[in-house]
């Protein structure tokens, strides 16, 4: 059964494409969660996304690390800025799409940050989900409080027409998958055996080309896990500051049939009904939490004397409650550049039923090498 | 295979659950006392307190005090600076905590506040709470319930004690048991537009006393409040606003919660369709759960409900002035679509050494002019004789 809720889902026009199109290169006012790494909002970030790297909770291991005390995982960035760049198109609805992330310093409990924000380009496409549709492609720097470029990052957003998505139906088969006991058994013995490289260095030369990174499984998922990731990236705004949104973005909002209220989209994520009124299967995750878990991956490989340089994935199925998404990754390639050691990966993430929850992803780390003086092994 | 049904599995233990949602007999009483003076593990939090913490909060309690937000404006008050929320310093660490009876679902239902000294901005604050009583009720809404108390503490890092709090939490069997659980009816109320478009001009046009003093000398008995009206609540209010100042030693997603399910597996809940074990919490916005706890429909948390009622009395008093005590308690639970209409009055006045007190009461009624939450409040306002 669809919904039928009682804010007009608006079509995709040339004349609002054009709109969106005014806004490429302005500097964008931004809504930010979090402002400063604080041994809180690193650790509850990181927790939120089942994290155990004892680098961004522990201040006795962050001491003894090369970096001298806590320092934030690389995605915690999320918390300073969601990097969903998707101003005007009102009533249109945003997917997270996919997202390059460049690094360049690592972030250490007690820096503060500032972000300056535009949309680099807006691009018109075709899809199986709604037909014709937008991408929003943004540009987000990331500044500490030394104006530092901290890194840098890249989001595709999609911009598709609810109706359409709803008409297309494209998930129309997708049924909940049922976990017999077994299953069950064998995610409890994924979870309790992961591994993460931790204080022992993994050099440079003892990776492989071709070597398979030990995967991570996190699920199956539960509106519990997004909802903490949510709160600890960007919370969503609630009575008075609603509304004050909401006169000035009277789309950001639809009313409820069942109660005439105002509920936000983010509801999606909630109620299967209004899921499924966009075109969705079912509620499903935040594609943040899914690419912020897929780095977990590499942050666990890499160990804490690793250094993410790159990394990036597009999202492609929704996951949604009751998958279980598990995360993988190989070693494509080892080389060196300006005097860096680097290895490239092929990262993804797919459900328990081995369909692809991501495509494309990427990472690119720094790692030391065996070579390397101790005056070269340089903090970043 | 029915009893297979009670069975919560774990890849190494199985626990035979009697059931999902177990309901009280007359021994519960003593297993609820049973941890009474231990300083639970649980209940252990540390808290920076920092300007992000203080804008998600405030957006939780629907406060706009620019004394908590604005340090150009905070810098000019009394207090030289940004100051954390009263409602805050006492919330710091976990919400709720029910000890024993297994399966039994924990309500928050109030917080007794008692408050020493203001906390600023760069504080770090600890928390501890032991179990202090257990007391049986029986009501109409539901025969029997525990009320379990707490006294939760809170010091800064010079170590002065900066609040004691006690918090209640009533403790009664999920409904789906049918043993005692909840009778409530469900509802969901439904607006016009013109009464939508009215709450967000009265809500916007609502003033907070801010830098004018309010004077004991200038306040009367039986005096009052400007009333506030909050609202409505959404669903995704309550699942996804921030703020919360506790630390997650104890809390995270995936793994962090399969180790507290073995820890707790008569709290977990087993979602029919897939099978995979989750927490009943998701009641809180998903309809179907709320009806299977027993509530009328997708209800506010309730420190959320206290954390206003504190703010309501704050915003009265003025930037000058000192929350010494705030009791709240909450009767009936406040769901999604609810407005809550605040409204209070001055009814006590006096002097206790140099401090000019008042007393306010105060409570939160809803469309239908049902008094959910209801308050007493103590404050320390400046008076004329100091200046």
């Amino acid at each position: 059964m669809v919904m039928n809720l009682t804010v007009d889902y608006p079509e995709l026009t040339g004349s609002a494409i054009a709109e969106a199109r005014k806004l490429i290169g302005v500097p964008l006012r931004r809504y930010p969660g979090f402002t400063e790494a604080t041994r809180g909002s690193i650790m509850n970030w990181a927790r939120s996304i089942g994290d155990r790297n004892p680098l961004y909770m522990d201040d006795y291991h962050g001491r003894l690390s090369r970096y001298g005390g806590l320092i934030a995982p690389p995605l915690w960035l999320y918390a300073i800025d969601d990097t969903i760049v998707s101003p005007k198109l009102p009533g249109i609805h945003c997917i997270y799409g996919a997202v390059d992330w460049e690094f360049f310093k690592i972030v250490r409990m007690g820096d503060t940050f500032t972000t300056e924000v535009c949309v680099a380009d807006v691009i018109e496409k075709q899809s199986e989900f709604c037909g014709r549709m937008v991408m929003q492609v943004g540009e987000v720097k990331y500044y500490n409080q030394k104006k530092e470029l901290v890194a840098k990052a890249s989001p595709k957003i999609l911009r598709t027409p609810r109706k359409a998505a709803q008409g297309k139906n494209k998930y129309g088969e997708i049924q909940k998958h049922h976990y017999t006991r077994e299953e069950l058994t064998a995610l409890e013995d994924s979870v309790d055996e992961e591994k993460w490289q931790g204080a022992i260095i993994r050099y440079w030369e003892d990776a492989q080309e071709g070597e398979l990174l030990t995967p991570i499984v996190r699920g199956p998922l539960s509106s519990e896990d997004v909802k903490l990731f949510i709160q600890n990236t960007n919370p969503v705004k609630s009575y008075r500051r609603f509304m004050q949104y909401l006169e000035r973005h009277p789309l950001c909002a639809f009313k409820d049939p069942a109660s005439n209220i105002w509920e936000g989209w983010e509801n999606q994520l909630l109620d299967d009904k209004v899921a499924k009124s966009m075109g969705f299967p079912f509620a499903h995750d935040c594609g943040l939490q899914r690419v912020a878990i897929l780095s977990n991956l590499v942050t666990n490989w890499m160990g804490d004397d690793g250094f993410l340089v790159k990394f990036g994935v597009e999202l492609n199925l929704p996951w949604i409650y009751g998958d279980t998404m598990y995360c993988k990754g190989k070693v494509t390639r080892k080389y060196e550049e300006n005097g860096r050691h680097l290895v490239d990966l092929q990262i993804w993430g797919e459900n328990q039923s081995g369909v692809a929850l991501t495509a494309n992803g990427y990472a690119t780390v720094e790692l030391i090498s065996k070579s390397a003086r101790d005056d070269e092994r340089k903090l970043v | 295979m029915a009893e297979k049904k009670n069975v919560v599995e774990f890849k190494n233990q199985a626990y035979q659950v009697e059931t999902q949602a177990p309901g009280l007999t007359d021994e519960s009483i003593n297993e609820a006392k049973k941890l009474i003076g231990v300083d639970l593990r649980v209940g252990r939090a540390t808290v920076e307190v920092t300007k992000d913490l203080i804008r998600n909060y405030c957006n939780m309690n629907d406060c706009v005090n620019p004394l908590y937000l604005d340090e150009n404006y905070a810098r000019k008050s009394k207090w030289g600076g940004i100051i954390a929320p009263p409602p805050l310093v006492g919330q710091i660490g976990n919400a709720i905590i029910d000890t024993g009876l297994r399966g039994v679902h924990g309500y928050q239902v109030g917080e007794d506040w008692h408050w020493y000294q203001v906390v600023e901005l760069g504080d770090v604050l600890v928390s501890r709470s032991k179990p202090i009583d257990a007391i049986e009720h029986h009501g109409k809404t539901a025969p029997r319930m525990i009320e379990q108390i707490t006294k939760r503490q809170i010091w800064n890092q010079r170590g002065e004690l900066v609040c004691d709090c006690w918090f209640h939490v009533m403790r009664i069997p999920r409904a789906s048991g049918g043993k005692g659980g909840l009778s409530y009816e469900p509802r969901l109320h439904n607006w016009t537009d013109a009464e939508m478009n009215k709450f967000m001009t009265d809500s916007a046009a609502e003033k907070v006393r801010g830098c004018t003093p309010r004077y004991w000398e200038d306040t009367k008995v039986g005096q009052e409040m400007e009333p506030i009206v909050v609202g409505p609540l959404r669903n995704v209010d309550t699942a996804f606003i921030g703020g919360k100042p506790a630390s997650y030693d104890n809390g995270g997603s995936f793994v962090y919660t399969l180790l507290r399910r073995r820890e707790h597996p008569a709290d977990t809940y087993v979602d029919p369709v897939t099978g995979a074990q989750d927490h009943p919490h998701r009641g809180h916005y998903e309809e179907y759960l709320a009806r299977q706890i027993g509530m009328p429909g997708r209800y506010d948390g309730g420190p959320t409900r206290n954390s206003i009622m504190a703010r309501y009395v704050a915003d009265w008093m003025g930037d000058d002035a000192f929350l010494q005590k705030c009791w709240v308690t909450l009767r009936r639970p406040r769901l999604v679509a609810d407005v809550v209409w605040g409204n209070g009055k001055v009814t006590k006045k006096w002097i206790e050494g140099n401090d000019h007190l008042v007393e306010v009461e105060t409570f939160l009624a809803n469309q239908d002019g049902e008094k959910n939450a209801v308050s007493r409040a103590v404050v320390i306002l400046p008076s004329q004789a100091n200046l």
